[in-house]
């Protein structure tokens, strides 16, 4: 772990000096160990309890990089992509989840794992939400970034607006409005 | 799926600012914002109502994966491992988990490191998903008074720990105990621990477990804050039974906030009270609340409910109980210093609504500092008196000087309070012309005291206080423009300040010009609203006492011209209010007091005719108010005075007779009063003047002994008045005035040898209160007075006297004289001779004259 952990921090301060790429170098490490933390949280057998994402991009930056040698910027752009990506891993694994419990459906079996029926609840309202945001995107694509560093990479309002490159009232602001138009898109969705 | 399809950008504007309004202001934001377009109105709408409704969508975490079920964490043990750490030894432990020093295994610098592991059973899978996120926002924190979260990770177990820097030190009681830190130390220790919470709030952290042993102190004095947001882990959200109980779990209840205790939403506010409970543990040596039992119930009643005792009675209750048990009490501070603002301070940081607190750490440290620097704290903003008490304090000068400076910057002060109590949007300005205020009476202070260092009365240094006055005033009137209120207030602090400088109708300063000036602003500033007739009531009373008092000053100053039309408007102003609001007895007695003030002024201007029938306007007022409450002192005093007034008006106009008929009315009425009641200066001094006049009316009408039998009573009332109150100079003027005219009576009537016992009482009583106060032109025109009656009176001695003896009264005489055209001439010279005492100048120069060049400077002893 020595070895992708000084790669990325030097990587990651590279990209922030203005290095693009940096970047493209950067995003596949990054990718990479997300999804193995994913994975490796998805074989536990019987889970109750919901894990917040954000904690796995955590995870992901504390194993990837060396807090020392970077600073609050530094992580905060390294939170931006991570963001990014883990929107993509949820999606992705809601929509095989929502998939499977359909053709369980199908098939009609009564009794649903445990996993399945836990993990599956919340999941039309990721998909949902993964919809409404590429609306908003189409209206207004800083807000809808925002959204996604707030919403899944768990960024603070200085760390969005350092990753935005806006100012902390703005990403405030922005955040607001943007879930008042979101809620207001997923409801019907998350309607019985 | 954009709703109407209208601009994004603009509905969002719209909705962000509503969003930023309370909610009782919304309705009325979007009637204005979104006027004349439904559509937009709509969409605003629904999303507003998108967003309270579905709010919890976001506050939960976004749907993902299961957490794995941690197993329990082996006990870690010495040289065991955890993550790359290798454990040293356990350095203690807490309600979430044991405290190990560790070092980095790997690492060639064998740095120390504090590594912190959640107990098993207390981390459940929420809770290792809060860890999570909240390493990351409390790892961003570099604050050198902040120990820093290195690193953190689960241990092969599924266990959360958390690394951070390791500190060694003493806990923050344990410090300034052993060490018995001064308070000033111990407040200074508080302002950067202060400081260090500030910059954390900046950055979107708050602690929650604020405690003194979450503050360690290093050995070179600097602390250090531990376990930054790491609370936030341990403190889920649930109903608020559960919440409590883990408060009492996790948390040290004895300083829970009321908010953490009864499950409210936890801000920095939170923070706050938690500072503020180790200031006041830091300064008394007593927690303000002790949980004893650890039952939910109790915790809740005690942090939410019970008031604590101020810092400074805990602090004495501790000392006296150490003092009892001998043992030794943190006593570096005492009970007294407590008391006042820090007292203040430490009840405004734990008070137990959140939003009565400081609003941020930063006012807290700022009100610590200004303590230190003996300036007022914020905390204990909003009275007068407690102000007056920090100049003095800081200045260290009199209290006396301090009442005077009070009693001047009043109206500024007060106009500024007043302001400052107002809404929330104008306290920028309010503390700006707080400011000003305070830049103000520091140089009042600094120059007065110097000043009056230098005098034997203080008379100069007032009017110093009276310039900066009006210098600052001038400032608050160019901003006063849109204020209403402030600009009536600005108006009657004008006419304050002209009262000190020379209001004829209370102890003043002599400055006419001055007075003039001040007044004309207080006129200038209410005088257009009040043309323009949209002027309340406020105003209109606040400019008819300006334009009365006014025309008293001028006609003091010899402008009677000036005088009548000023009184006049102030009079129409009166009648106005009175006839707007009838049965108003206070409108009712205000205009019979215009009407007196015309009528004097009338009498000034040699109209004594008009005067008159001024006063029987006012008398008439006066009676139709005594039908309705015959025993109103008030009132009958006022028609004392009124029958006083019209008699001198009847006498200005020749009608002697008639004048001491009316003299008698008045002796009448303020006899009667002073048997009611013996005690009123007041009452008496009225008294003393109506017997004064009628013995002057009595010289006049070549009465000399009524003169004298009257000039006898009044002498009785005087003496009363100057031993009860010896610090009224007018009683002592007064009694000197009637041995004065009593010893000038004596000269014609007994000659020199009796009327020199009186006139020698005179000017013993004259002396000391010119001596306290040279430019004093009544004393001084009375004294000059005196000099000359003393001459004659050796004038008199002289001729009657042989001739070895008269040639010494004679020179004696001379020196009266000079004496006496010197201080006329001083007086004439500053415009302060006015009428009647033209003649007595008149008669000293021509004495001196006869005296030749050989006048001594002084007259030698008698």
């Amino acid at each position: 772990m020595e070895q992708p952990e000084r790669e990325v921090t030097a990587l990651l301060r590279d990209w922030s000096g203005g290095d693009r790429d940096a970047l493209e170098r950067l995003m596949p490490l990054v990718y990479q160990e997300l999804r193995r933390l994913a994975a490796s949280y998805l074989r536990v057998e019987r889970p109750d309890h919901t894990l917040q994402p954000t904690a796995l991009v955590h995870e992901a930056y504390l194993r990837l990089v060396d807090q020392r040698g970077v600073s609050w910027q530094n992580r905060a752009h390294f939170f931006g992509i991570a963001a990014q990506m883990m929107r993509r891993i949820l999606v992705d694994h809601a929509r095989r989840r929502q998939a499977a419990k359909r053709d369980a459906t199908a098939l009609r079996v009564q009794a649903m794992s445990a996993e399945g029926e836990e993990a599956s609840v919340r999941d039309p309202e990721l998909l949902a939400l993964d919809q409404a945001l590429c609306g908003l995107e189409s209206l207004d694509a800083r807000q809808a970034r925002i959204v996604e560093l707030r919403f899944f990479g768990g960024l603070t309002v200085e760390e969005t607006a350092e990753v935005a490159g806006v100012s902390s009232a703005t990403v405030k602001r922005e955040w607001r409005t943007a879930r008042a138009w979101l809620a207001r898109e997923i409801r019907p969705a998350g309607a019985p | 799926m954009t709703g109407s399809g209208s601009d994004w950008g603009r509905v969002k504007a719209i909705l962000a600012d509503a969003l930023e309004r309370p909610l009782e202001e919304r309705e009325a934001f979007l009637d204005s914002a979104c006027r004349g377009d439904a559509a937009l109105r709509l969409e605003v709408d629904a999303l507003i109502l998108a967003e309270r409704e579905e709010w919890s969508f976001f506050d939960a975490p976004p749907p993902g994966w299961a957490a794995p079920r941690p197993e329990p964490l082996a006990d870690a043990r010495e040289g065991s491992r955890v993550g790359p750490y290798e454990i040293l030894r356990e350095l203690g432990h807490g309600g979430m988990g044991q405290v190990y020093l560790a070092r980095r295994a790997d690492d060639a610098f064998q740095k120390k490191v504090a590594i912190k592991l959640i107990r098993p059973g207390m981390a459940g899978e929420e809770t290792l998903a809060r860890f999570r996120t909240e390493r990351q926002i409390s790892a961003a924190l570099e604050h050198p008074n902040i120990a820093r979260l290195l690193d953190g990770g689960t241990t092969e177990t599924g266990e959360p720990y958390f690394v951070m820097e390791y500190v060694e030190g003493d806990n923050l009681l344990d410090f300034c105990a052993q060490r018995r830190l001064p308070l000033a130390e111990r407040l200074r220790l508080f302002e950067t621990i202060c400081a260090a919470v500030e910059y954390a709030h900046r950055n979107l952290v708050v602690h929650r477990d604020i405690k003194p042993s979450n503050i360690l102190v290093a050995e070179d004095g600097a602390p250090k804050l531990l376990d930054f947001g790491i609370a936030k882990l341990l403190d889920p959200e649930g109903t608020v039974g559960d919440r409590t109980a883990t408060v009492m779990r996790v948390l040290t209840p004895d300083y829970a906030s009321p908010e953490q205790v009864r499950g409210g939403p936890i801000t920095t506010a939170t923070d706050i009270y938690s500072l503020g409970i180790v200031l006041y543990q830091l300064l008394s040596g007593r927690r303000p609340y002790h949980v004893e039992s650890g039952e939910v119930g109790e915790l809740l009643r005690v942090v939410c409910e019970r008031d604590p005792e101020r810092p400074s009675t805990a602090a004495a209750a501790a000392s006296a109980k150490a003092s009892e048990s001998e043992t030794d009490a943190d006593s570096a501070v005492l009970p007294r210093h407590l008391r006042g603002d820090l007292d203040a301070i430490v009840m405004k940081a734990i008070r137990k609504e959140p939003e009565r607190r400081y609003g941020f750490v930063g006012e807290l440290a700022d009100d610590i500092r200004r303590y230190l620097d003996a300036q007022p704290v914020r905390a204990r903003r909003g009275t007068l008196s407690y102000r007056a008490g920090k100049f003095v304090r800081r200045h260290r000068v009199g209290l006396v000087a301090a009442a005077v400076v009070a009693v001047a910057l009043a109206g500024g002060v007060v106009a500024t309070l007043r302001e400052a109590r107002r809404a929330r949007v104008a306290e920028a300005r309010a503390q700006r012309r707080f400011e000003d205020v305070r830049k103000l009476a520091n140089s009042f202070l600094f120059e007065f005291h110097d000043a009056i260092r230098g005098l034997p009365g203080a008379t100069a240094a007032r009017a110093l206080l009276v310039k900066r006055g009006l210098e600052y005033l001038d400032g608050l009137a160019q901003e006063s423009a849109g204020d209403r209120e402030l600009r009536r207030e600005l108006s009657e602090a004008y006419q304050k300040v002209g009262d000190v400088a020379g209001n004829p109708y209370q102890e003043n300063l002599g400055d006419l010009k001055g007075a003039i000036d001040s007044y004309v602003k207080a006129i200038a500033l209410l005088e257009p609203i009040v043309a323009s007739g949209k002027a309340n009531d406020a105003e209109r009373s606040t400019l008819a006492n300006a334009y009365l008092i006014s025309g008293g000053i001028r006609v003091a100053a010899g402008d009677v011209g000036g005088a009548i039309p000023s009184s006049e408007k102030g009079l129409a102003l009166r009648r106005e209010l009175a006839q707007s609001s009838p049965g108003d007895t206070r409108r009712m007695t205000e205009l019979a007091q215009a009407w007196q003030f015309y009528a004097f002024n009338l009498s000034a201007a040699g109209r004594p005719a008009e005067a008159y029938d001024a006063l029987l306007k006012q008398a008439a007022i006066l009676k139709e108010r005594l039908a309705a409450a015959p025993t109103d002192r008030n009132l009958r005093r006022g028609l004392g005075n009124n029958y006083y007034l019209t008699a001198a008006a009847l006498s200005a106009r020749g009608s002697l007779e008639e004048a001491s008929h009316v003299y008698e009315e008045a002796a009448h009425v303020d006899e009667k009063l002073v048997d009611e009641d013996p005690t009123s200066v007041l009452f008496r001094r009225d008294l003393a003047w109506v017997l004064m006049d009628l013995g002057n009316l009595d010289v006049s009408r070549h009465a000399p002994s009524e003169a004298m039998a009257n000039y006898r009573l009044a002498q009785e009332q005087f003496r009363w008045i100057s031993e009860a109150d010896p610090k009224n100079a007018d009683g002592k003027v007064g009694l000197a005035m009637t041995h004065q005219n009593v010893g000038r009576l004596l000269l014609d009537a007994e000659g020199w040898a009796a009327a020199h016992e009186d006139l020698e009482k005179a000017g013993a009583l004259y002396r000391p209160l010119l001596q306290a106060d040279p430019s004093n032109a009544w004393v001084g025109g009375l004294m000059a007075e005196l000099d000359l009656d003393l001459a004659l009176t050796e004038d008199a001695a002289a001729k009657a006297a042989p001739p070895p003896e008269r040639a010494a009264r004679q020179e004696r005489a001379c020196g009266f004289y000079a004496r006496s055209t010197e201080a006329f001439t001083r007086l004439s010279t500053a415009g302060r001779l006015h009428g009647i005492r033209e003649s007595s100048f008149a008669r000293a120069r021509e004495g001196s004259a006869r005296c030749g060049g050989a006048v001594p400077s002084s007259p030698g002893p008698p």
